[in-house]
């Protein structure tokens, strides 16, 4: 497999990273220690197209590959993951699904301007008592003349509090079990709508998650996305690329601590040397890089399978699992190179620690990701 | 994973060779520490000698990454032939590539025998005239009994050189705990030898041979997490298939994964030393890095969901784990790798 970059995929990588860089990191640090959503970076994704990078032209999008969306998230998330998660529910959890199961008069009126950027997208999935375990949906959906009628309560849903749209998964059968689960296309703004205050989290603390809770709010026939029951295989479709976008934000997140510390390390002198000429950080660093290296191409590899229109659970699980924890062995390793100065805010990578541990709850637990690889073999 | 057509085309080739001609006899190989004399005689009647040379050279012309996949899938088989084949791919037909004097190219691919590597550090002293390199130096197990690409320091720095065996001394045969087919010997090095390298041609060779252990590595982790899946499904405790419990299912996931990514990690390096990519050499140390701890790691855990079996000769999972581990004692180690790391990162950042 020849994960080597395109020349339109390279240019792709200098804008994000100038944008990066020039627009986004000099915010972060304040983004997160303010807990601050970052309207103004939002617009600007939207404005660079950042926002429906796999999204056809037509419908608002920039028509470009699952490369190029793992690329440009990754050159996010080194500058602030934050910002970053809130690129990627919007592409992966929201744009993705109306891509794939959304006719062409919900296309027209959603997923062009959730593209275009100028309406933010949500995903409502985890329940206070559905995490993990999604087939125990709680919210339900009852039908009411041509529509639904849905009562219930949404948890950790990232961009909640500001969401324009939201997919919405019910409950419309109990008896059926995961078959019994339907999707709908949810206008945030409507009656019946009610989001709650935002989580207050150990990281990412600049996108802002919240429950959101449904009481008889009415759905017509025109929002129903897909079949009625089809609503599992809505979300897992959706989680699978999903999966790829959480696993480039740790390779962010990886990249970012990696860079941080032998920058460092390279810096700072103890014991009459530099940190990185001490055996013991500089074969830290060598193991950093090479874990760093893997984690890119898993997840290039999960978005080559994703573009080749293959099924790609196992290499999105693989992808998010082993990038995911990566990122945490790194930023762990970035703050003990950095000694005390690692574990105080004047240098960012006590943030990368804190964001980078969210990468291995959302969008499917590691134990989540360990399962689909495992059912996997064991079919095999 | 896919690859282009002709290396998919050895692959499939290989796959049947395993099975009908590798697999039957590794543990032989294995037990009795050697192949058969006439062994380099079918290998090179298989084809797999000059892989990565190019196919107006007389080789298949798949590259550094098309020796990469059918070492892979040798040493699903037999470790011992893949690193075998390692050394002489790696190492011996990359010098010869890089010579303007085909003769040795062509010996390599066609029935020289298999030939083997000394790398720098082993104690060997290297001192170039006009026309001559002189190497000397006693060995300590060195790779099988045919010809080698040695390299040694000098005043004039590191310099490579290809000693023909008859140039050699064998000495004591070493019986070692893994990889032992490979047979390994105590050699004697005392040979003016015409075809030579500088330091920047031992680096190339470390580079493909990284690469490619990397490949054998890689190879033996499939193995035993193959072997480990099968058993879990048949092996039932407390009323159930072992592969039910999620600890038996986490051990599975875990290798799997790694194993993949350091196979990633091993195709990329090969890809970019193919296409002479900037940082190519850095790329195949991590690949080496990466794919010897794993198989050691994958290997053990394999073994452990064998129980009490896998400690057994009964069970193929053991001669996995000693031939991934002795791995990692060839050519550069892990520490030698994270050195040269660590300088590639301060170069960069400093």
């Amino acid at each position: 497999m020849d994960l080597t970059l395109s020349e339109e995929h390279e240019a792709l990588v200098r804008m994000v990273r100038e944008f990066a860089i020039r627009e986004v990191q000099p915010k972060a640090a304040a983004i997160d220690r303010d807990s601050r959503f970052p309207s103004e970076l939002v617009a600007r994704m939207g404005e660079l197209g950042l926002m429906g990078i796999e999204v056809e032209v037509e419908y608002g999008g920039s028509g470009l590959d699952p490369i190029a969306y793992v690329l440009a998230m990754e050159e996010v998330s080194v500058a602030c993951a934050s910002t970053a998660v809130i690129m990627s529910v919007n592409n992966s959890l929201v744009c993705d699904p109306l891509v794939k199961f959304a006719t062409e008069a919900q296309k027209q009126r959603w997923l062009v301007p959730l593209a275009s950027g100028l309406k933010l997208g949500c995903f409502m999935l985890s329940e206070p008592e559905a995490g993990s375990d999604a087939a125990a949906q709680r919210t339900v959906a009852t039908p009411d003349g041509d529509g639904w009628v849905i009562d219930g309560i949404k948890n950790w849903i990232t961009n909640g509090p500001q969401a324009d749209v939201g997919i919405l998964f019910t409950m419309t059968d109990r008896a059926a079990g995961h078959r019994g689960i339907t999707a709908f296309i949810i206008d945030m703004h409507a009656d019946g709508v009610r989001r709650g205050h935002k989580d207050d989290k150990l990281g990412i603390r600049g996108s802002h998650s919240s429950q959101v809770s449904f009481d008889q709010h009415r759905v017509g026939p025109e929002q129903l996305l897909g079949k009625v029951g089809e609503g599992f295989k809505v979300a897992m479709s959706t989680l699978d690329c999903g999966r790829i976008g959480i696993a480039a934000q740790a390779l962010g997140i990886a990249r970012a601590s990696f860079e941080a510390a032998a920058a460092y390390a390279c810096m700072r002198k103890t014991f009459g040397k530099r940190v990185i000429d001490h055996q013991a950080m500089g074969f830290l660093l060598a193991d950093m890089e090479t874990e760093l290296e893997a984690a890119r191409l898993l997840t290039l590899r999960a978005a080559a399978a994703k573009m080749a229109g293959r099924r790609h659970s196992v290499e999105s699980a693989m992808a998010k699992l082993y990038a995911s924890e990566a990122a945490n062995r790194l930023a762990k390793a970035a703050i003990q190179i950095h000694g005390g100065n690692g574990y105080v805010t004047e240098f960012p990578v006590e943030r990368f620690y804190r964001d980078a541990k969210i990468t291995e709850i959302y969008e499917g637990t590691s134990e989540i990701q360990r399962l689909v690889i495992a059912a996997d073999l064991l079919r095999a | 994973m896919k690859w282009p057509a002709h290396v998919e085309a050895l692959q499939g080739a290989v796959v049947a060779l395993g099975a009908r001609e590798l697999g039957p006899n590794a543990a032989r190989w294995d037990s009795s520490a050697g192949f058969e004399p006439t062994f380099a005689a079918k290998v090179a009647d298989w084809g797999l000698f000059g892989v990565s040379v190019p196919e107006v050279q007389g080789g298949a012309g798949a590259g550094l990454l098309g020796a990469a996949v059918v070492i892979e899938e040798i040493a699903a088989h037999s470790g011992s032939l893949a690193m075998r084949l390692a050394l002489h791919e790696g190492v011996a037909v990359g010098f010869a590539l890089g010579l303007a004097d085909t003769s040795l190219l062509a010996r390599l691919i066609g029935n020289g025998g298999f030939a083997g590597w000394v790398g720098l550090g082993r104690g060997v002293t290297a001192e170039q005239s006009s026309d001559r390199l002189r190497l000397q130096g006693s060995v300590c197990m060195a790779p099988g009994d045919g010809d080698l690409v040695v390299a040694g320091h000098g005043t004039g720095g590191p310099r490579v050189g290809f000693v023909a065996a008859d140039q050699l001394s064998s000495g004591r045969a070493r019986a070692a705990c893994g990889l032992r087919a490979v047979g390994w010997t105590d050699v004697v090095i005392d040979a003016d030898v015409e075809h030579s390298g500088n330091a920047a041609v031992a680096a190339r060779l470390g580079a493909r041979l990284s690469v490619l252990i990397g490949a054998v590595a890689c190879g033996l982790a499939r193995a035993a997490i193959s072997q480990a899946t099968a058993y879990a499904q048949v092996r039932e405790q407390f009323g159930q298939s072992i592969a039910q419990f999620q600890a038996i299912q986490w051990k599975l996931a875990n290798g799997a994964t790694e194993r993949d990514a350091a196979w990633l990690l091993v195709t990329d390096a090969a890809g970019r030393l193919d296409a002479q990519r900037p940082a190519a050499n850095e790329a195949a140390a991590r690949a080496q890095l990466a794919a010897v701890r794993m198989s050691v790691s994958a290997c053990s855990e394999a073994l452990q969901v064998h129980g009490g079996y896998g400690y057994t000769r009964e069970f193929p999972i053991e001669r996995l784990l000693r031939d991934a581990r002795a791995c990692t004692a060839i050519d550069r180690g892990d520490d030698d790798l994270r050195a040269a790391l660590a300088a590639a990162i301060t170069a960069r950042f400093e």
